[in-house]
């Protein structure tokens, strides 16, 4: 049995698979949850279990709060690089934003939009605990659950106000031991790679710029200019580079694997995960040395998870889960590469000479193949250990109903740098005329490779007691939990070690009447250090009720209801975590107290020999003692239910209300003397309010099952206070005031010069430098014949979407099975400039960009203004020209399956499998924004990818 | 064992909850500098001084990376869109003002001084005792003394800075308020607004302390400060010289036209000039040196230096990268982007070198007086080796690719011969004050309080503002082709300031406290477009526009800026 499934690294790691496979006896598949269903048996299977709440589990009917969950076996339905990618549009309310496709690169999570101007960053827990969640594997997870109200989230008190992400693994189940080995092979390639002008496009353009600012041209149009791109000795004469085209590769591998063992008896249950992620990045030309110079990703995860009851009433749980995590990079950082990529014309110089050199000049040293392959490389190896126990134990015998748990975490990661770098040399041809013959010029010059390292690691001390006590008398049922919290983060970077200190207590009691009527009341007391004594803890409170109206008589045996609850909450959560705080570092993170900043000293005397001090010191940021973490009062209220068989549908309606955000502080003059460094105030208040809507329409007909699903998440904030901007009294009160968060600002550009004279007689005068033909001209919306500052209005929307809605269809028609989702966001907008205004950052620019700005000959079709060669303030100006709409639609998965189940396969213990093929971000549309991913706006885009893929049940 | 258990679990509970309530929240600090620290340790309170010294003015990059003369009618600044652009075109305001050393600098600085004169207040800061450990010893007692001393002149120096400070907003903004020590939030609310008079009080107050006691610190024991110097290392720091030159030229500003209707006041006059020669009659300065060499003497003997910004201005080529011609030989140009951020020198400023007998309009630049040459360079002056070609077309060609915009390359402060791109570096100072200028100002006090009259304010020799004047035109014979004046006019002084003290970042205040800047920056900048003729000879346009010049009524002062005025709404603003 020799599959060969991943090109030069088959590696140890499959070959271990496959004898892990083989050895292995025949079992049943385990049950696995999944948020598909095709009937109303699938619904009740996922009702039936109990949730995952904060700090315990509960049945679904007893959830009052707000919460969305998804199943491991969802995630599975994409093949990607980074775990949180997979969670786009599976979760309505949480907004996942892929920021690179770069291996390694994060995502950005966001809940419900913008309730504060600060960090949007939920708190995120793996089986309960903080500790780092990027790099977990798709295949030990279990559920990964949303908390969106107060209700939810209020037992972790002072972190909570940004929603929470509970992340749970996969236990063991009881039965004999189950194993599942999946295998998912994949190529990727770029959503979007940018469409750069090429040689002679450049030449003209930049022709065209010259002209435009009265220059000489650069590059004769007769001689010159058909010259590039015409192959031979121009290659070195006029070169043509698509950097791009050359240096990326189309497509790129990956692969995830992982194997998971599960099973156990009534004393002890096990499950255990290892999973392989493979990823190489796509630069081509990256194996030109012994050593490799390709951007890639190698990470094996292990997790066990234990579960012993040694005797009755006491409990154990261990967890203990490793990752390695190994990077490759060239020695120049691959975001420096692809910005030479972007920057550098596209006849800067030839990428290799004749004589095999490097191509350069004594400013362009930053040849991309040189970057890539004759820098060295640098290479990372992260490890990060988590072990977490969980004892437990039920006082039965002191008092029916009364548990004790003490549960404790270690998380550690360490990252260590392992780098090899050197510098490269380039060369200029002396005599282009006589390429043969020609001398070179050397600029810069090559060094040996050069070993450096670095250590970077973190730590995570927590520590958590329970104690619940729950009792059942005739129709009531109650419970009440107490817990404590605390947790220590210690961060060394380059040996300062500092700590974050963070810990609470909390309650929850909740009663039940019936099964129909739930409430419950949550509070949690929580302290920081960034905080006075005094200032320290506060209490957050929270209450919420349910009524599951389909256990009520009238509806218990309803033929069109077959499940309907409403619940309702209402709280007070802090958003106090001081590592997302503004300009929290090392040296500034303890507002309350006044501290010095260091600087540079300055030296006197004849040849400036005498330094009176090593240092300098002056005052830091004015100490705030009253800083306290911000308040969030947040409303939430739900209802859903299935109905008639086939549609089941969730809405969820909310408000929130921050207060106290922790802003700099304005209100202080600056003849105080503390400008840029006037400390920070509890000052800044926002609004938002939204909703989640989903709806399913399941069904089966014979063989056939089907589910359309569809989901819509709306937010909208509003700013009320910011203590750090001064009203502008414009049209639009361009502090942001009554307006959503983070709304965009600019000039509205009402056309363009038509001459330079137009310009200059202008009766309204543009105060930002000279005007010429072909300039924007702003529209004076004060009417006082002056564009300024006032003039500017609010444009477009805010960075993150109002909008955010999922389509997605899964049909099963015997062993097949297909499954489509999409999703995209809608209303939100981006402020562009840098690189995106051609020429100005002295590189290469956009066709799209270049194509529709002013000339003399494109006047009629104008949307940017005239090229330039050097930055235009007139024109670089915030202003509807470069505001952009980042809506877009994604097809986020499409999968087509097949399982199966035969005999042969059977003698050798296979109980089933299943094929597949994925495609994962294989489409995009863009409504505006088509120069960049309108995700990620990064020039190395996120990566869509086809797969195929084998899972084995035994 | 179960209850073994039950004892162990309720054990951690209580160990959970007493370590949470005791010590889990001793923050960690020791990466924190904090005042205990800073209060009783001598590098710290020298650091809290040391810091000062940053806020003097770095008139190489005043103006984003400009020279202020590029934001008035000395220059014109070639990079396209560089910040002098919104002086030249009229379009700064409040909300926009490219100055650098803004309001908002010049009140932090201001806190940095009343801070430290707060914490090195022995008589107020009851933890402050170090130093008295010094005195336990016989053999700290030196220490104990050099530290007296110390603090002693570093108290001084933070006056002095608070007076230069305090200066420099008045110039800008002329309503400011006095910040005198440090200021709680309210405090700070709840400043007025000074009349001129209070700030010209508040500033010749503290400088006339300082300078009393300049006299007291050269009694000491341990003294480096003597005569009215410090010992060549600590070349640079605050002087009696420059104290009474702050005060000097404070007190002229305040008699200017600006601050009196649009005339000079006579008594405010005879004050500055009673200063100026105060600092004259110390005989330790005088204009002995040749007005090339005093651009880049940095050492103990130039004997123009009354202060410099020594700490800003460390060698350096890149006046050199942004100013040399292309011409020069291949090793001074070999930097693509040469001359990119170019100051090029106006017409208007030329003009203002005299012409002296032998001149002829075929070759302008022929026959100037003698600073023409150690300020500008020209077409057809020989530089780096080589003839600068500024004709329209050639090497060094009016608005070729990172070239001239007015047909004139700077000279002043620009080293000759520094090898580029990394090779040599070169010195140069910038000036905070020099001698020339103190004669000046006498010059002109004089001549606004008395004419050309001679009042004996100058011991020996006395000078009337005709002879202050040639003093500096004449150099002691180190400008030997210039004639002296025989007779004086504010335009003939305002003449000579301009032409003596171009690229120091005075034109640019002189012409707003005169009140001519509606004329002068309000006209065309001008440069000289020559022409290469097929005959060889060349044709001048010294009319060549190079570009417009805005200035609107009241632009003599900045406006104060706008979030500031949204903090004080009972103050008056100077404009929009």
């Amino acid at each position: 049995m020799r599959i060969k499934i991943y090109d030069k690294r088959p590696s140890y790691l499959f070959k271990a698979f496959l004898l892990v496979v083989a050895v292995l006896s025949v079992t049943a598949l385990q049950a696995q949850l999944e948020s598909t269903v095709f009937d109303t048996a699938g619904l009740d299977s996922l009702r039936s279990a109990t949730v995952e709440v904060a700090y315990g589990r509960q049945s679904y009917d007893a959830v009052t709060g707000s919460m969305e969950t998804v199943y491991g076996a969802d995630l599975l339905k994409r093949n990607t690089t980074s775990f949180p990618r997979a969670l786009a549009g599976q979760l309505p309310g949480l907004h996942v934003r892929n920021l690179s496709g770069m291996p390694g690169a994060d995502v950005e999570l966001t809940i419900r939009g913008y309730g504060t101007y600060n960090s949007t960053m939920p708190l995120i827990l793996v089986d309960g605990f903080r500790t780092d969640y990027e790099h977990l594997s798709l295949y030990e997870i279990e559920s990964v659950s949303v908390l969106k109200d107060a209700a939810a989230t209020v037992l972790y008190g002072m972190e909570a106000a940004n929603g929470v992400i509970l992340i749970t693994t996969k236990r063991g189940v009881k039965g004999p031991l189950a194993v599942q080995a999946n295998v998912q092979y994949g190529v990727q390639q770029m959503t979007k790679t940018p469409k750069l002008l090429n040689a002679a496009q450049y030449a003209t353009y930049y022709n065209q710029a010259l002209q435009n600012d009265g220059l000489p041209l650069l590059y004769e149009p007769v001689n010159d200019i058909p010259n590039y791109g015409k192959g031979g000795d121009y290659r070195y004469t006029h070169p043509d580079n698509d950097y791009f085209g050359e240096f990326l590769r189309n497509l790129s591998p990956m692969m995830n694997a992982g194997v998971n063992l599960t099973g156990g008896n009534d004393i002890a249950q096990y499950n255990a995960t290892v999973s392989y992620l493979g990823n190489s990045a796509a630069f081509a030309r990256a194996h030109l040395n012994d050593y490799s110079t390709q951007m890639r990703q190698d990470r094996v995860n292990i997790r066990t998870n234990l579960d012993v009851n040694l005797f009755r009433g006491f409990r154990a749980a261990v967890g203990a889960a490793v990752t390695f995590d190994n990077n490759n990079y060239p020695g120049v950082a691959p975001s420096s590469i692809l910005d030479a990529m972007m920057s550098l014309a596209p006849q800067a110089f030839p990428i290799t000479n004749p004589d095999g050199s490097y191509g350069g000049t004594s400013v362009y040293r930053n040849n991309p193949l040189g970057m890539i392959s004759g820098s060295g490389y640098q290479s990372s190896l992260r490890r990060n250990v988590d072990v977490n126990l969980r004892i437990g134990y039920d006082f039965d015998g002191i008092l029916e109903g009364l548990s004790m748990e003490a549960a404790g975490a270690i998380a550690t990661t360490m990252t260590i740098w392992d780098n090899k770098v050197k510098q490269f040399e380039v060369y200029s041809i002396d005599d282009p005329a006589n390429l043969a013959g020609t001398t070179y010029t050397r600029h810069g010059s090559e060094t040996d490779l050069a070993w450096a390292t670095d250590v970077l690691s973190y730590k995570r001390f927590s520590f958590e007691p329970t104690v619940s006590y729950a009792r059942s008398w005739d129709e009531h049922s109650m419970k009440v939990m107490v817990m404590g919290h605390m947790d220590r983060y210690t961060q060394n970077i380059n040996s300062i070690p500092y700590n974050f200190d963070n810990a609470g207590v909390g309650a929850r009691l909740a009663y039940s009447y019936d099964g129909k009527y739930f409430g419950e009341f949550g509070a949690g007391y929580y302290g920081q250090e960034q905080y006075r004594k005094g200032n320290r803890f506060l209490l957050y409170p929270s209450v919420s009720a349910g009524w599951v109206i389909s256990n009520e008589d009238f509806l218990v045996n309803s033929t069109t209801v077959q499940y309907l609850k409403m619940r309702s909450s209402y709280g007070i959560v802090g958003g106090g975590s001081g590592l997302l705080y503004p300009g929290n570092t090392s040296t500034s993170r303890l507002f309350y107290n006044q501290y010095y900043q260091k600087a540079g000293s300055p030296t006197w005397g004849e040849n400036n020999s005498y330094n009176p001090a090593t240092a300098s010191y002056l005052l830091g940021a004015l100490a705030n003692p009253d800083i306290t973490a911000d308040k969030s009062f947040k409303f939430n209220f739900g209802i859903e239910g299935t109905f008639l068989d086939h549609v089941d549908a969730k809405a969820d309606f909310f408000t929130s209300r921050r207060i106290g955000i922790l802003t700099s502080n304005q209100s202080i003059p600056h003849t105080m003397g503390f400008a840029g460094r006037s400390g920070y105030v509890n000052g800044g208040e926002v609004k938002n309010h939204g909703y989640e809507f989903s709806l399913r329409y399941f069904g089966t007909a014979g063989d056939f099952g089907y589910s359309i699903h569809g989901s819509v998440s709306y937010s909208k904030s509003k700013l009320v206070k910011k203590p750090d901007v001064v009203p502008l009294h414009g049209v639009d009160n361009r502090s942001g005031i009554g307006m959503p968060v983070g709304q965009n600002f600019g000039y509205r550009v009402v056309g363009f010069y038509e001459s330079d004279e137009a310009a200059m007689n202008a009766k309204v005068v543009q105060t930002f430098g000279p005007v010429q033909a072909g300039d924007a001209i702003y529209r004076d919306y004060t009417g006082d014949d002056f564009i300024d500052i006032s003039d500017m209005v609010a444009l477009g929307y805010s960075f993150l979407p109002r909008y955010e809605y999922t389509v997605g269809v899964d049909l099963k028609y015997k062993n097949i099975s297909l499954s489509v989702t999409g999703q995209g966001i809608a209303k939100s907008s981006i402020m562009l400039g840098g690189n995106v205004i051609p020429f100005t950052t002295q590189g290469n620019a956009f066709v799209e960009i270049v194509e529709k700005s002013w000339s003399p000959d494109n006047k009629a079709r104008a949307r940017y203004p005239r090229l330039s060669t050097a930055e235009v303030v007139n024109n670089s100006q915030s202003s509807s020209a470069w505001l952009f709409s980042r809506d877009y639609f994604k097809l986020r998965n499409v999968e087509v399956g097949y399982d199966f189940s035969f005999d042969a396969m059977r003698k050798i213990g296979l109980s089933s499998a299943r094929v597949y093929i994925m495609g994962t971000d294989i489409f995009t549309h863009a409504k505006e924004l088509n120069i960049l991913d309108p995700e990620s706006l990064s020039i190395y885009p996120p990566m869509k990818s086809y797969s195929i893929g084998l899972q084995l049940n035994f | 064992m179960k209850k073994n258990i039950s004892k162990a679990l309720t054990a951690l509970l209580f160990a959970f909850l007493a370590v949470s309530c005791s010590d889990f929240f001793d923050v960690d600090q020791k990466e924190l500098i904090g005042p205990d620290l800073v209060n009783n340790n001598e590098e710290y309170i020298t650091g809290l001084w040391s810091v000062m010294y940053w806020c003097l003015d770095n008139g190489f990059r005043e103006v984003g990376e400009t020279m202020l003369a590029s934001s008035c009618d000395e220059a014109q600044s070639n990079v396209r869109g560089s910040a002098a652009t919104a002086f030249n075109q009229g379009s700064w305001n409040s909300y926009s003002n490219p100055y650098g050393r803004n309001w908002e600098y010049l009140y932090q600085q201001i806190e940095n001084a009343n801070h430290f004169l707060a914490v090195s207040d022995t008589t107020k800061n009851r933890d402050f005792n170090f130093f008295h450990d010094y005195k336990s010893t016989p053999d700290n007692m030196y220490r104990y003394n050099t530290f007296l001393f110390n603090l002693k002149a570093w108290r001084m120096d933070a006056r002095f800075f608070k007076a230069y400070l305090h200066f420099q907003l008045w110039r800008q903004y002329g309503r400011i308020a006095i910040v005198d020590r440090e200021l709680s939030q309210k405090e700070a609310q709840a400043l007025k607004q000074a009349t001129t008079a209070e700030v010209v009080d508040y500033i010749s107050d503290l400088l006339d302390g300082v300078i009393a006691e300049f006299d007291q610190l050269e009694q000491m024991p341990n003294a480096y400060y003597g005569g009215g110097r410090w010992t060549s290392s600590d070349l640079g720091r605050i002087t009696k010289g420059a104290a009474l030159a702050l005060k000097c030229r404070m007190l002229l500003y305040a008699a200017s036209p600006l601050n009196n209707g649009g005339s000079y006041d006579a008594e405010l006059c005879d004050r500055a000039a009673r200063t100026a020669a105060e600092i004259i009659n110390m005989g330790i300065y005088n204009e002995y040196i040749s007005y090339e060499n005093l651009q880049f003497d940095r050492s103990a003997a130039n004997p123009e230096n009354i202060l410099d910004n020594r700490a800003d201005i460390p060698d350096s080529n890149y006046m050199e990268v942004w100013n040399y011609p292309h011409s020069g030989l291949a090793e001074f140009t070999n930097v693509d982007g040469l001359g990119s951020n170019v100051t090029s020198p106006s017409q208007n400023l030329v003009d203002a070198y005299a012409k002296l007998p032998g001149y002829t309009d075929a070759f302008p630049f022929g026959a100037r007086d003698d600073r023409f040459y150690s300020t500008i360079i020209y077409d057809g002056r020989t530089f780096n080796g080589a003839t600068v070609e500024s004709y329209a077309g050639g090497a060094d060609g009016i608005n070729e690719r990172y070239s001239t915009a007015t047909g004139y390359y700077l000279k002043k402060f620009v080293a000759e011969g520094v090898t580029l791109p990394v090779g040599t570096l070169a010195s140069r100072l910038w000036y905070i004050f020099r001698y020339s200028e103190v004669l000046l100002n006498y010059s002109e006090a004089m001549y606004n309080a008395h004419g050309n009259a001679y009042k004996g304010y100058i011991n020996g020799t006395d000078l009337n503002a005709l002879d202050a004047l040639n003093k500096v035109r004449l150099r002691g014979g180190l400008n030997p082709n210039n004639v002296a004046a025989t007779s004086i006019d504010n335009d003939v002084i305002r003449n000579e300031r301009q032409v003596e003290l171009a690229f120091e970042g005075h034109r640019f205040w002189d012409v707003r406290r005169w009140m001519i800047a509606a004329q002068t920056e309000n006209q065309p900048l001008r440069g000289m477009y020559i022409t290469l003729n097929s005959d060889g000879t060349k044709s001048y346009d010294p009319h060549y526009v190079v570009g417009s010049r805005t200035f609107r009524a009241g632009m003599e002062h900045f406006p104060i800026p706008y979030d500031e005025m949204h903090r004080y709404p009972q103050w008056t603003q100077n404009w929009w």
